[in-house]
């Protein structure tokens, strides 16, 4: 059995209730996403352009065999790659941050520039972490809200399927976290 | 916000989004009544979602962005996602055996099985793989594939991955770093000065192979098992840089190792092989004294280069602690070491072969060159900071220093002309400065001495040495630059047709040696007014360098000359044509000659200002400026000669403000350079401030201005040097404009009796002082004289000049003026009027002026012939001008005197 219909059967495990299936999803999904995320910023070229489809999107579209699957299934397969996406980029993001502040100390060739200034979107996206954990402990909902919204570019519709609110509780609570994370973190960086 | 009773600022916060907006203060109100902290966090969190009000809405935009940041070093991020198990080329990645900033090596065997070849494999994850850079990186690589030395790992390929990522298969290197080899044998001196000779002979087989290593530090110079000195990745920074513009400013992505980085490389300079040899300089320090030269410690990126740029290290013995060691090193060892990691490239070894030689010298216990330059790098130092005591000397210095170019290292294509060329620029400079030298204004008497005579000296020194002729003709063609300079063109056409002798002798009539010394004669011809002449010499020249079929740099200076010659027969077109090649010549060597390409575009930056297309003339000449800011630095002659010339320009297009700014900050450049002793640059440009403030009526600080160069120039020349003469006209022509005629007589006279003694009675001088001489006849009522002499000026004027070049607009304008004041209003208006016609096509802002004013007074001159229709119509063409051109409709003066000349008729 591939990857694909494997995750396909577990969805639909997951959706019955059964427990300790999102630990065997989890991993799957993170590995495709990452190994998509990875090609995705080798290919960061000049002359390549990003494909449209946001990743997770795209990873749903690789690994579910969509016959069997319905509108909440999808759902909660978003939700957990929403999830992946974020841990996955954050992931980058500090490594990135690390190497730049000097993790190592042989002697390293320096390229002017390219380690400077330009680190400014990793650095906002590990405050952006920060914050959200913390938001968390307040509502873990806003904080997931986000997470979907955000990371897993799911729409709202998508989102209130997956954690089963209405489309309204999932727009105030978009609004109130959003409106948390900026008085959090204005000022930290400049927001657009 | 304290967050501590958030259910209830959520709970309020939901029902308040529910309401219509007028609604909302009032609701909060009365929820929070009696607590305001309550009220105050609401309030807040309200605000916040309004201010953040499409925030984090387009993820897309933002990952993407995150994205491009990751994608810069993705792989090395990525650990799981290491190249282990691919095949690159025709290798089979093995392991990974190290990680920098450019990328990671890989150790890789050959995917055949029968093959038994391990290599490394450095697989570049910064480089951006675009096409052109691919193109350039496979070029390089084809270079760097020819380099066999024992001494050197070698580079096997180069491609690029699936990925698009550039990679290099080179040699596999199992040894230690020289630094940790040497403290774990435990090695002497002796031994460490036998294993950098190992080392400076691979590195010299690079450099006379044209390939510069750019990054040499102690972990690319490995020694392996069998004690073998086996310099890494040789080349290949430049393999990996990013595509290097032409035009020499940008020298790419900065990439070094600071311990190891040159000054020059921290300024973004010209990388030589002087660069290499400056880390290896560091590395020699190293190896020592087991201590770095600088001290990098605790400090940020910025003063780490200001240290590299500034600061000096202390000699190698004074940072050891061990006696016997210290003993070692004072004298020889220190003197060679602090020549090797000098600031200034050109005090530095410049050749591997000099560091090279200075070692087995030293080891032979033979003197080594470093501690004479030592002495000589101490008196210049001196030089520099005593000019003023030291005078006149540290003219003929400052002079020979003012050479830049022609002792800047060009790599040229062909290789082997890289090792003469060096050579050559390098001794004709110190050879200059020994003479000189020996001449000690130190001692010696510096006060009496003037220019001519130590040049003299000097020159009769350099003829009577034994030298090799290649040397010997590049030190008198240097000398025959410096006379030039200082106008005395006899002697420097007497040195030329030495080094003609010599050049035919040696080389033959058609070597690129004959040929520089025709391109001499033809500059010279060209200063002497000589323009058919010295386009002669340049042909021959041409011929020459064709015949050869070389592209040799010394097209350039071809060209340039060539385009001078025409510009002195008025032919523009043809002038700016051949400043063009030049142009291109020079941007398409490997080094440029800096000096060359700054005087190349202050050469086209006047063809183009000349054609009135100020915009391009004004980005070139600042561009000029920048570079020599960047290169001589923004105190310096060539600077401040920059910054005069567009002061000059500005003048001519009337923007006199402007004009004065540069003018200014050239003075001041100067003045600081100079110290106020007597240069011929400074008093230059004092002269053409004089000449602004003359134009636009400060009479006073006119005179002040040129007195101030008078001065200079009698100091610098003597009583009878026409540059004296030239100041006196200038003077006289103040006095003429104030009304002191009489002195201006004086002035006049005394400009007329030197030019006699210096030039030949129709030398093209003449022409000029003939038509301020007879304009100030004409004044003091000696009308005949002036007449005649008037007819003298445009008969010499005739002779050099084409009859619609600018000049005869001047004259005709002095002599329209002349006629006009002896009532003889026929032809002053036929004068007036031909100077308005030459004049104006030429389209500088000050020439239109003076065009108008010209046909406002052939206009007066009609009204007094009652010749009114002329006149009108006249006017009528001033008031479609004045109407149309900016530079008229801004200018009061030209407005009142059409206005007082329109109510005449």
């Amino acid at each position: 059995m591939g990857t694909g219909s494997k995750v396909t059967q577990l969805l639909i495990r997951l959706r019955e209730g059964e427990k300790g299936v999102f630990d065997k999803i989890y991993p799957l999904i993170y590995n495709q996403l990452h190994r998509m995320a990875h090609s995705h910023m080798v290919r960061q070229n000049p002359g390549h352009t990003l494909s449209k489809t946001e990743l997770v999107h795209e990873a749903y579209l690789k690994m579910i065999d969509q016959s069997e699957i319905d509108f909440t299934d999808r759902s909660h397969f978003l939700a957990i790659a929403s999830r992946c996406m974020r841990q996955i980029l954050i992931d980058y993001a500090r490594k990135k941050h690390a190497k730049k502040r000097g993790g190592q100390n042989t002697d390293v060739t320096y390229i002017d520039g390219l380690f400077n200034a330009e680190n400014r979107k990793t650095e906002e996206l590990i405050n952006l972490d920060k914050a959200l954990n913390e938001l968390s402990t307040l509502n873990e909902r806003l904080a997931k809200v986000v997470e979907m919204r955000f990371f897993g570019e799911m729409t709202i519709e998508e989102t209130a399927e997956a954690l089963d609110v209405s489309k309204s509780t999932v727009k105030r609570d978009w609004m109130k976290a959003r409106g948390w994370l900026y008085n959090k973190l204005k000022g930290k960086f400049e927001i657009t | 916000m304290s967050d501590h009773n958030w259910e209830q600022i959520e709970q309020i916060i939901d029902q308040a989004l529910d309401l219509p907006e007028g609604k909302r203060k009032k609701f909060i109100d009365t929820h929070c009544e009696g607590n305001p902290e309550l009220k105050g966090e609401v309030t807040q969190l309200l605000e916040s979602i309004f201010d953040s009000e499409g925030w984090l809405e387009n993820p897309e935009d933002y990952k993407r962005n995150v994205y491009e940041e990751i994608s810069d070093d993705i792989q090395l991020l990525s650990t799981q996602y290491s190249l282990v198990g691919t095949q690159v080329g025709s290798y089979c990645i093995q392991k990974q055996i190290g990680k920098g900033g450019m990328g990671t090596v890989y150790l890789a065997e050959h995917a055949s099985e029968e093959i038994e070849h391990q290599v490394a494999i450095k697989i570049i994850q910064n480089g951006k793989a675009t096409e052109e850079n691919i193109l350039r990186f496979k070029r390089e690589q084809q270079i760097l594939a020819g380099l066999h030395h024992p001494g050197i790992a070698r580079l096997y390929d180069a491609g690029t991955t699936e990925d698009g990522f550039p990679y290099i298969i080179m040699e596999y290197v199992n040894g230690t770093p020289v630094d940790r080899y040497c403290s774990k044998h435990n090695c002497s001196i002796d031994q460490k000065l036998n294993i950098f000779i190992d080392i400076l002979q691979a590195v010299r087989y690079a450099h006379e192979n044209l390939v510069i290593h750019r990054d040499l530090k102690p972990g690319n110079i490995l020694i392996d098992n069998s004690g073998n000195v086996k310099i890494l990745d040789f080349g290949i920074s430049k393999l990996i840089q990013e595509h290097e513009n032409q035009s020499l400013t940008k020298t790419g992505a900065r990439l070094l190792t600071p311990h190891y980085a040159a000054p020059e490389q921290v300024r973004q300079e010209n990388i030589t092989t002087a660069t290499d040899l400056y880390a290896l300089g560091v590395i020699f320090y190293q190896l020592l004294t087991g201590e770095l030269p600088l001290d990098f410690s605790d400090l940020s990126q910025y003063e780490i280069e200001q240290a590299i740029v500034n600061t000096k290290a202390p000699k190698p013995s004074s940072n050891v602690s061990d006696p016997k060691i210290r003993k070692l090193l004072q004298g020889d060892l220190d003197a060679i070491a602090l020549k090797a990691i000098r600031k200034e490239t050109e005090y530095r070894y410049r050749v591997a072969n000099e560091f090279l030689e200075d070692l087995k010298n030293y080891k032979r216990g033979n003197p080594v060159s470093a501690i004479e330059d030592s002495f000589r790098y101490r008196s210049q130092k001196f030089f520099n900071r005593h000019k003023k005591s030291v005078g006149i000397a540290a003219v003929v210095f400052l002079l020979i220093m003012g050479l830049t170019g022609f002792y800047t290292w060009r790599i040229t294509q062909e290789r082997d002309q890289a090792q003469i060329e060096a050579q050559k620029a390098k001794n004709t400079k110190e050879i200059l400065i020994d003479i000189f030298k020996a001449n000690d204004p130190i001692s010696g008497d510096a006060e009496t001495a003037t220019l001519p005579n130590l040049l003299e000296n000097g020159t009769e020194n350099i003829l009577q040495r034994n030298l090799n002729p290649e040397v010997k003709i590049e030190l008198l063609l240097t000398l025959s630059t410096i006379y030039q300079n200082i106008s005395d063109f006899d002697k420097a056409q007497q040195l030329v047709d030495t080094t003609l002798k010599l050049s035919n002798r040696y080389f033959g009539s058609n070597s690129v040696a004959t040929a520089r010394s025709h391109i001499k004669l033809g500059g010279i011809a060209y200063d002497l007014g000589n323009y058919q002449e010295g386009k002669k010499e340049l042909l021959k020249s041409k011929k020459i360098l064709t015949a050869q079929n070389t592209s040799t740099p010394v097209y350039a200076t071809l060209y340039h000359h060539l385009g001078f010659v025409e510009e002195g027969m008025s032919n523009y077109d043809s002038s700016k044509a051949y400043f063009q090649k030049a142009l291109d010549n020079v941007t398409q060597q490997t080094r440029i000659d800096t000096a060359l390409y700054i005087d190349i575009l202050k050469s086209l930056g006047r063809s183009i200002h000349r054609e009135g297309n100020y915009k391009t003339a004004d980005s070139l000449m600042f561009k000029a400026l920048k570079i020599s800011e960047s290169f001589n630095g923004k105190n310096d002659a060539v600077t401040a000669s920059i910054a005069g010339d567009i002061g000059l320009y500005y003048m001519t297009r009337a923007k006199y403000d402007s004009s004065r700014i540069f003018y200014q900050q050239s003075l001041d450049i100067k003045k600081e350079l100079y110290d106020q002793e007597p240069h011929p640059n400074y008093s230059a440009t004092l002269t053409n401030l004089g000449v602004l403030e003359s134009y636009v009526g400060n009479h006073t600080a006119a005179e002040s201005l040129f007195t101030k160069a008078l001065k200079i120039d009698t100091k610098l020349y003597g009583e009878d040097h026409p540059y004296v003469a030239f100041s006196k006209g200038h003077l006289a022509e103040i006095y003429k404009q104030k009304g002191q005629l009489d002195k201006a007589r004086i002035l006049s006279e005394e400009q007329l009796r030197i030019y006699k003694e210096n030039y030949n009675s129709d030398h093209y001088n003449f022409a000029g002082f003939y038509r301020d001489y007879a304009d100030l006849l004409s004044l003091q009522e000696e009308f005949q004289k002036a007449d005649n002499y008037f007819s003298k000026s445009e008969s010499i004027y005739s002779k050099y000049k084409a009859s619609d070049n600018d000049i005869f607009a001047k004259l005709y304008e002095t002599w329209a003026e002349h006629y006009y004041r002896t009532n003889r209003y026929e032809q002053a208006a036929e004068k007036f009027q031909t100077a308005a016609k030459i004049f104006s096509p030429t389209k500088y802002d000050e020439y239109e002026i003076r065009a108008t004013k010209c046909l406002i007074y052939a206009g007066k001159a009609y009204i007094q012939l009652n010749k009114k229709r002329k006149a009108e119509q006249l006017f009528w063409q001033v008031k479609t001008r004045i109407d149309s051109i900016k530079a008229l409709s801004k200018n009061k003066e030209v407005q009142n005197l059409y206005n007082q000349a329109y109510n005449e008729l």
